[in-house]
């Protein structure tokens, strides 16, 4: 079989005549029909997951053509993102201040929205089942389904000892418990984060965490101890980190790396324990645990994910590895070197939605270009950030060299009391863009 | 299928490669030590990930399907980065006694490129495999290199308790920079800093051997198999170039 990945738009109009097509064709030869031949539609998308992913493709679909069948399917009615969950849980914002609705993306861009979940995939039969039992066609079905938890993976660490352990990991419930637990613990408390492997979602956001858990026991109780068990050596941010964690808390934060036996290997949720590789145990008074992840299940449905449990893409358009056409965007891919963020999420769908505007047209995909901008807020008048461009070279996604960087680790509270400001209009900034949602004043 | 063909490609390139391309023929330090013997396949098996966001940390698992008796055992097994400044990585020196072979550890990948394992019997007979991994640096991460505040501290921790015949696994890691003199502070280069070696002892014999090159992770960690037919005491020492020296002990227990 050739993938038309290689067939150019000159070959595909050859191939079309050649079958005696060209009626498909329209005036300006710019469309081609779908593939159930109906008249009018350019072409039915389906988006599966409401995130900075989805509800982005969906808009963006709309934008460069108004003429596409676009569903966004996405099971909440008010979706709660997780980045500034932290925020949440440091006490510097509302919960409520973190939810999204679809409004916009239904009455103004004419996206069909349904609030189901997504239950299966006929790649082949060009389907998706939701969970009531109804089916949606498709031409292309982009899914954007984020993380699913890799229960089992970290032994002792299943969804009944997140009910105790929680991972707050995915915004909703398991943030408000945890919320709870860190309100009742103890005024000496010790709260243990244990910290995963690469990937996963969000790569700073565990430090970010406990710079926010810090910030709430600053206030409430300033005798806890923090305790964070990493896995890894190096992490996102790092030395900004730990300069932070200084300046802002003191010792109340302590990391321990994976070479020096940060690596948790089992928890014990009813105990509130866990055990390293070199058999220290750790007992918490509040454990949370962000554990090893994968792509939400519906990729695997679909047969898109390979035995790493991401999703492989070919890195120009997104387009699965594994199917011509489903596309996948955000958490759910291997998409390295840029990280699971909401940001490149958001940057992946516009390039996204462009390229499979151009395959229904049969034209070849504009070069795409990414930006990744993360926010790190250590205290409520301290940001961080990180920032970068990717590029698709030799086949291949990378960094653009000299592109980005950090911020700088010698400078005065004002830099870091302005990039904490930053950090908030970045999420009212691509908020706005994402679903629509009009900045508090 | 394209993709499945792409794949199975993938997992029999070193088996149906002409031997003049076998990834271990393409890399002087690794036929100078095979000295033109031939390389079977499908006797060892990689854990590695096929993309990496830190190439100064890159998990490698190796497991050798091959009997450990007195009369037929694994006796040397290499590791080698291809396309490291100095591709040797690991190099293990093994007793029948371990009963296994099984190891992980933490390797340096440069770039992206084939990681080979090589290993040969005490009849001569040599196996191989290599596999391709992916690096991409990202801005995310920063490359330093862990703690240097515990310089030589040595850990070790043995199995639960095991039957006889069970396969259990030693942890060790001992603290140290694995300085590999390329590195550049303030205009000056640092000088090479590395464990040369980590040997396990049960009294006079010598179960395993290990040389660890500059191509190893700071900090460097071997976790290997032992399947123990009793129980005993195991004595670990890590030495320096400068001649340093670190110990611990591991006790196994066989009910």
């Amino acid at each position: 079989m050739k993938s038309p990945k290689s067939i150019s738009r000159r070959d595909a109009l050859k191939l079309f005549s050649t079958f005696g097509a060209s009626a498909f064709l329209s005036a300006c030869g710019a469309s081609i029909a779908s593939p159930a031949g109906r008249k009018n539609s350019v072409g039915r998308v389906v988006v599966v997951g409401g995130g900075f992913g989805g509800a982005t493709a969906a808009k963006y679909l709309k934008i460069a053509d108004p003429k596409l069948e676009v569903t966004l399917i996405e099971p909440q009615k008010r979706y709660y993102t997780c980045p500034f969950t932290n925020l949440y849980l440091g006490g510097l914002r509302e919960f409520n201040s973190l939810g999204h609705g679809y409004d916009e993306l239904r009455d103004k861009y004419g996206v069909t929205v349904i609030h189901q979940k997504a239950a299966d995939v006929d790649p082949e039969g060009h389907r998706l089942k939701l969970e009531d039992g109804t089916e949606v066609k498709w031409d292309r079905l982009i899914l954007s389904p984020g993380i699913d938890i890799r229960w089992g993976a970290l032994e002792g660490y299943d969804r009944e000892a997140a009910q105790k352990a929680p991972h707050a990991w995915q915004a909703g419930p398991q943030t408000h418990l945890l919320k709870e637990q860190l309100e009742a613990m103890p005024e000496n408390g010790t709260f243990i984060l244990v910290a995963p492997e690469n990937p996963y979602r969000c790569p700073p956001g565990p430090y970010e965490r406990v710079s926010m858990v810090a910030n709430y026991c600053r206030e409430h109780k300033p005798k806890a101890k923090i305790l964070l068990l990493d896995a890894k050596d190096n992490f996102s941010k790092q030395g900004l980190f730990m300069q932070g964690w200084k300046e802002n808390y003191g010792d109340m934060i302590e990391w321990v790396g994976l070479s020096n036996d940060g690596k948790v290997i089992r928890v014990d949720a009813d105990k509130l324990e866990v055990e390293t590789e070199f058999g220290t145990i750790h007992k918490a008074d509040v454990l949370n645990v962000v554990p090893p992840q994968k792509a939400g299940f519906i990729a695997d449905r679909a047969g898109v994910t390979d035995e790493s449990g991401w999703v492989p893409i070919e890195p120009e358009t997104f387009r699965s590895q594994k199917h011509e056409h489903i596309y996948v965007i955000g958490d759910a891919t291997q998409a390295a070197p840029m990280p699971k963020s909401g940001f490149v999420a958001n940057n992946q769908a516009k390039v996204t939605a462009r390229a499979i505007v151009a395959d229904l047209r049969g034209e070849d995909p504009m070069p795409g270009t990414w930006a990744n901008t993360c926010y790190s807020v250590i205290a409520p008048d301290y940001g961080i950030t990180v920032a970068n461009v990717f590029e698709v070279h030799d086949g291949e996604l990378r960094e653009v060299p000299g592109s980005g960087g950090v911020s700088p680790l010698e400078v005065d509270p004002t830099f870091r009391r302005q990039e904490a400001r930053y950090a908030a209009a970045w999420y009212a900034g691509i908020a706005q863009d994402t679903w629509g949602t009009k900045p508090q004043s | 299928m394209r993709f499945l063909i792409i794949s199975l490609l993938f997992s029999f390139s070193a088996l149906s490669l002409p031997a003049d391309r076998q990834p271990w023929n393409r890399l002087a330090e690794s036929r100078e030590i095979l000295q033109g013997a031939e390389v079977a396949t499908g006797t060892i098996s990689l854990d590695l990930p096929g993309v990496t966001q830190d190439g100064s940390s890159v998990n490698l698992g190796v497991e050798i399907d091959h009997p450990m008796k007195t009369d037929r055992f694994i006796e040397k097994v290499y590791v080698f980065a291809a396309r490291n400044p100095s591709p040797e990585v690991l190099d293990l020196r093994l007793s029948p006694q371990l009963g296994t072979v099984r190891f992980n550890t933490r390797i340096r990948l440069n770039e992206s490129q084939q990681v080979i394992v090589l290993a040969r019997n005490n009849h001569n007979e040599w196996f191989g495999e290599a596999q391709e991994v992916r690096v991409t640096v990202s801005g995310c991460l920063s490359q330093g290199g862990g703690q240097d505040s515990n310089i030589m501290q040595a850990r070790a921790r043995g199995p639960a308790p095991l039957r006889s015949g069970e396969t259990g696994e030693v942890r060790t890691l001992i603290n140290h920079p694995m300085e590999t003199g390329l590195r550049e502070h303030r205009g000056r280069t640092i000088p090479q800093n590395i464990i040369e070696t980590m040997t396990v002892a049960n009294g006079e014999d010598i179960l395993l051997e290990a040389t660890f090159h500059r191509s190893l992770s700071a900090n460097p960690r071997l976790f290997f198999g032992i399947q123990p037919e009793r129980s005993q005491d195991l004595t670990l020492t890590w030495t320096e170039d400068t001649g340093k020296t670190a110990t611990a002990e591991v006790s196994l227990q066989v009910n």
